[in-house]
């Protein structure tokens, strides 16, 4: 029953009416941090609510830490959620609200207060945690509900949008945190729209698109199998017109675009390497004027940007 | 040319410390991007500057008026995307840009078509007669957009423009902004936490702390600044170390390696180097070692300094002193809560 | 063939719009008073009331020949004057609107602020060349022009209609002598298009929710006509105050001072300079609330 921090989901469906908004979802989360990327509308928020035990799904089966979440508390205490929406209690101090949450989870008085006062200073929140809420910025009040996921000591835990509202500062801090929070060994998973912050997190994401899975992996994973599609290459030359008679020829390309400001060339091509090979070659045996040249396709955002088009 | 000029303008709340002080700035044409972490006076200077405080010590101008006289004048001629989900309660679309562009001087006839000139523009043509509480987030994001184009503003001020929106949407959202820019030479002033976003459309950048100024400077100073080169490769690291050094250049590792290692669709491995000072032919260079080594460089590319890493930087160096740590100083826990 | 510009195009007609700053909310918040069930309902009873008045002007029967002799203070029964008795009609119909007036302003301006408030629009409108004095006019005018629009109208085709019936010779010798009635009448609607208005402006303000609004605006009209009926026979500390808590007697006794009379109530009434004193408050109050709010529009949050 006591499993290692994981989430399993098995064939989830789950529909409102005709409205479906998961669709045979199946997917494993470990220890570590997980990404859960998709555009509005795939079914990021129904998914969480389903894994977090609000919603029982239609069909399918969820368990948490090798049990369902549905009414059991002691599954429940080892899961920490951070919505989407703005915390309840304005009136109250953060103190407070984290200390009482902590109780409902089943510790004693003492042991809450303890617990939330480190987790408010975990988050950054130690100057602020006797104010009350309603008078917090929009970072403060996200800082906030981290500490009443965190008070509880969750081995699980379920970010939707955490850096919403936090200066660069505070990003980095919770980027950091939550990096913390993976490496020791809680299983994570962070909804967010922003890509290269979810790169930094983590390598592995889950990507959603009109309820269904369309990706599960790391990046790396990722362009692997992605890797018979053609790929292009952006290539910064001083004389692209010469570089892209040159390149046209070449096995595997498909097409040769010049870009507007005469800065170089873009080259899709079915066979990358060789592409690489030729670039290598011209520039070393007859001085071509190549400055510049990389893949364009291969960062998570351009990567997410093709599955979900 | 600046469009907004502020001199020594400084602005206190009642007893609490100066939300401003002593700041001096102007505001170059194109997009200017305006940071700082909360707290830093960015939502003070940006009232100031669009004529709602009055009582402030400096000046400021904008777009040649004066910000304290002819504040009606310059609200006529400045678009405001504010940052709050802003609406007007039981009002479409239309209704809304139609009516916020009348408030603005433009009779209701000129209103209600350049309502929907601007609806289709920011690309809300199917749900132009809904109701706009019934829009979605980014939706939402481009009915203010639409609202603060009504009167066909010379400067806009956009704040926190995208958040909130998909990558799609957001990307949407950011080729609009540099049509605008470049194509019509609107004038935009660009508030937000998203750094990136900000380092892909603006020209310049602004950036505050505790009331001040910290720094200002031209995007376009940041590439090519670090001198270093970027390599990502396949095959055998430690024979293209051994030869990049036998060539006199010096290879640092690069970004740590990913969850399992990036492995080529060949399954051969892949790694990534940094390099330092490799000089005018990096190139040439860097592909002659990368042949000895029998390894195939896959990307090549001129280190650009991150937006980021300078912001945090600048921050680091105001708050506690030069730490001369460069990219990773960071504000404490304490200080960095807001 | 001529080819347009696609995407963006720049607006060169022109900031012309003639009027005040603040005509566009006035406009469009009457237009959306106007749509409410409430008003509609309201409206269409008003109008009832106007019909049944103005049957009592062309019949006048016997019984009210009877009242008005009573009130008239026994000048002689039988020369009972059209003048009273168009005077007794055009008092009865304030009287019958005077309960339901505030039930119409506290519907058509519950929400006004309180729905800009909820949904943050606030920052929307002061971006535009407006002042917050701007908004609060625009906020203003709307339930004070529906009180003008439901009630002066119909108080004045009761007083024409009262007019035409007379035979067309004597006509213009009447309508000379309906003055003081007009004159009554406007200053009656102005007092309750300002001050009812400013204090539904206040609610609406202060609770920033229109449900709430409502329902504290209503406790404060009738409740403050329940205060006062109480006072009326007793004679606490400040008994002058208290009897002018009840901004619709208040608006009463503005009418019936116009017409030099004392208005008839239980017990002792409000005195003239305390009923302007209370209704002149409330729309400072109303004017304060709503300025103070518009000032400290955060524009980030």
């Amino acid at each position: 029953m006591s499993d290692a921090p994981s989430i399993v989901l098995t064939e989830v469906s789950k529909w409102y009416g005709d409205v479906l908004a998961c669709n045979e979802i199946t997917a494993t989360f470990g220890p570590g941090v997980t990404g859960l990327l998709g555009p509005n509308g795939a079914g990021k928020s129904s998914l969480i609510k389903v894994i977090t035990g609000m919603l029982a799904p239609s069909i399918g089966e969820v368990r948490l830490c090798g049990a369902p979440p549905f009414s059991s508390p002691h599954v429940m205490r080892r899961l920490g959620l951070v919505p989407e929406q703005d915390p309840i209690y304005p009136r109250a101090t953060a103190y407070e609200v984290t200390a009482y949450l902590t109780r409902l989870h089943g510790f004693s008085a003492g042991a809450a207060a303890g617990a939330a006062k480190d987790a408010l200073e975990r988050v950054g929140l130690a100057g602020a945690m006797d104010r009350p809420v309603q008078g917090y910025s929009k970072g403060m009040r996200q800082r906030a509900k981290l500490a009443q996921a965190l008070a509880h000591g969750p081995d699980v835990l379920i970010l939707d949008e955490p850096l919403n509202g936090l200066d660069p500062v505070g990003r980095r801090e919770i980027v950091d945190l939550i990096k913390e929070l993976g490496a020791q060994g809680r299983c994570v998973l962070v909804s967010s729209h922003v890509l290269h912050e979810v790169e930094s997190m983590t390598k592995r994401v889950l990507l959603m698109d009109h309820g269904r899975v369309i990706a599960d992996g790391t990046l790396s994973e990722l362009r692997r199998d992605l890797s018979d599609r053609p790929s292009t290459v952006r290539i910064e030359a001083g004389a692209p017109r010469d570089l892209a008679t040159r390149l046209v020829g070449l096995e595997g390309v498909r097409r040769v675009e010049l870009l507007p400001g005469g800065e170089g060339l873009l080259v899709l091509t079915a066979r990358p390497d060789e592409l690489f090979g030729e670039v290598a070659r011209l520039v070393l045996e007859e001085r071509a004027d190549v400055r510049a040249f990389a893949p364009t396709d291969e960062s998570l955002e351009a990567v997410f940007r093709y599955l979900t088009t | 040319m600046s469009v907004v000029q502020v001199a020594r303008l400084t602005k206190s709340y009642g007893r609490r410390p100066p939300a401003l002080t002593e700041v001096t700035l102007e505001i170059q044409e194109g997009v200017t991007g305006l940071l700082g972490p909360n707290g830093a006076g960015k939502s003070t200077l940006l009232q100031c500057v669009l004529g709602l405080l009055r009582d402030f010590t400096g000046d400021a101008t904008v777009l040649g008026l004066d910000a304290r006289r002819d504040r009606l004048e310059i609200r006529r001629r400045v678009g405001y995307m504010p940052e709050s989900d802003s609406l007007l309660p039981k009002m479409s679309g239309v209704t809304s840009v139609r009516y916020l562009g009348q408030l603005t001087g433009m009779a209701r006839r000129h209103a209600l078509r350049r309502a929907h000139e601007c609806l289709h523009y920011v690309g809300l043509t199917e749900a132009l007669y809904r109701p706009g509480e019934e829009y979605s987030t980014g939706m939402r994001q481009r009915l203010k957009l639409a609202q603060a184009l009504v009167h066909d503003p010379e400067l806009l001020f956009l704040d926190e423009p995208v958040s909130g929106m998909d990558p799609a949407g957001r990307d949407d959202f950011l080729a609009l902004i540099r049509s605008l820019a470049k194509d019509h030479h609107k004038h935009v002033v660009w508030s937000s936490h998203m750094l990136p976003d900000v380092q892909k459309v603006a020209d310049g950048v602004l950036v505050l702390d505790k009331g001040r100024l910290l720094g200002s400077f031209r995007l376009e100073d940041l590439a090519g600044a670090s001198g270093r080169w970027r390599v990502e490769a396949e095959g055998d690291e430690t024979e293209f170390d051994r030869v990049l050094a036998s060539h006199g250049l010096r290879a640092v590792a690069g970004a740590p390696a990913p969850e399992g290692a990036s492995v080529g669709g060949d399954g051969v491995p892949r790694f990534e180097r940094a390099l330092l000072r490799a000089g005018a032919d990096a190139p040439g260079a860097i592909l002659t070692a990368a042949r000895e080594a029998h390894v195939r460089v896959r990307a090549l590319t001129p280190v650009v300094e991150q937006l980021e890493d300078v912001f945090h930087r600048l921050l680091g160096e105001a708050r506690h002193g030069s730490s001369g740590s460069g990219v990773d100083a960071l504000a404490g826990p304490a200080g960095g809560a807001r | 063939m001529t080819l347009y510009t696609r995407g963006y195009r720049r607006y060169d007609h022109g900031f012309s719009s003639k009027g005040v700053r603040f005509g566009p909310i006035l406009a469009q918040g009457y237009r959306d008073a106007v749509r409410g069930k409430a008003f509609r309902r309201l409206n269409a009873f008003f109008l009832l009331i106007l019909v049944v008045h103005c049957a009592w002007l062309y019949l006048t029967p016997d019984w009210m020949i009877k009242q008005i002799a009573r009130q008239s203070h026994g000048t002689g029964a039988s020369a009972i004057t059209s003048a009273l008795s168009m005077r007794f009609v055009v008092t009865s119909f304030v009287n019958a609107l005077t309960g339901l007036l505030p039930l119409l302003v506290v519907f058509v301006g519950g929400g006004l602020v309180a729905e800009d408030l909820r949904t943050r629009a606030l920052a929307l409108y002061l971006v535009r060349p407006l002042t917050p004095v701007d908004y609060w006019l625009g906020k203003l005018t709307i339930p004070a022009t529906v009180v003008v629009v439901s009630f002066l109208a119909p108080a004045l085709t009761l007083v024409l209609f009262g007019i035409l019936l007379k035979p067309s010779s004597e006509m213009l010798a009447f309508a000379s002598e309906q003055g003081p009635i007009v004159v009554a009448l406007l200053a009656y609607t102005a007092v309750v298009a300002l001050a009812f208005s400013s204090l539904v402006l206040l609610v609406s303000t202060a609770t920033a929710r229109r449900i709430p609004a409502l329902i504290l605006g209503a406790a404060v009209f009738y409740g403050g006509e329940m205060v006062r009926a109480t006072v009326a026979h007793t004679n606490p500390p400040g008994a002058e105050f208290w009897r002018a808590t009840s901004l619709m007697s208040d608006a009463r006794v503005v009418f019936h001072a116009c017409l030099d009379e004392t208005i008839l109530l239980e017990g002792h009434p409000p005195s003239l300079r305390a009923a302007l004193f209370v209704l002149g408050g409330v729309t400072a109050l109303g004017a304060f609330a709503v300025l103070r709010r518009a000032r400290t529009v955060e524009i980030t949050s």
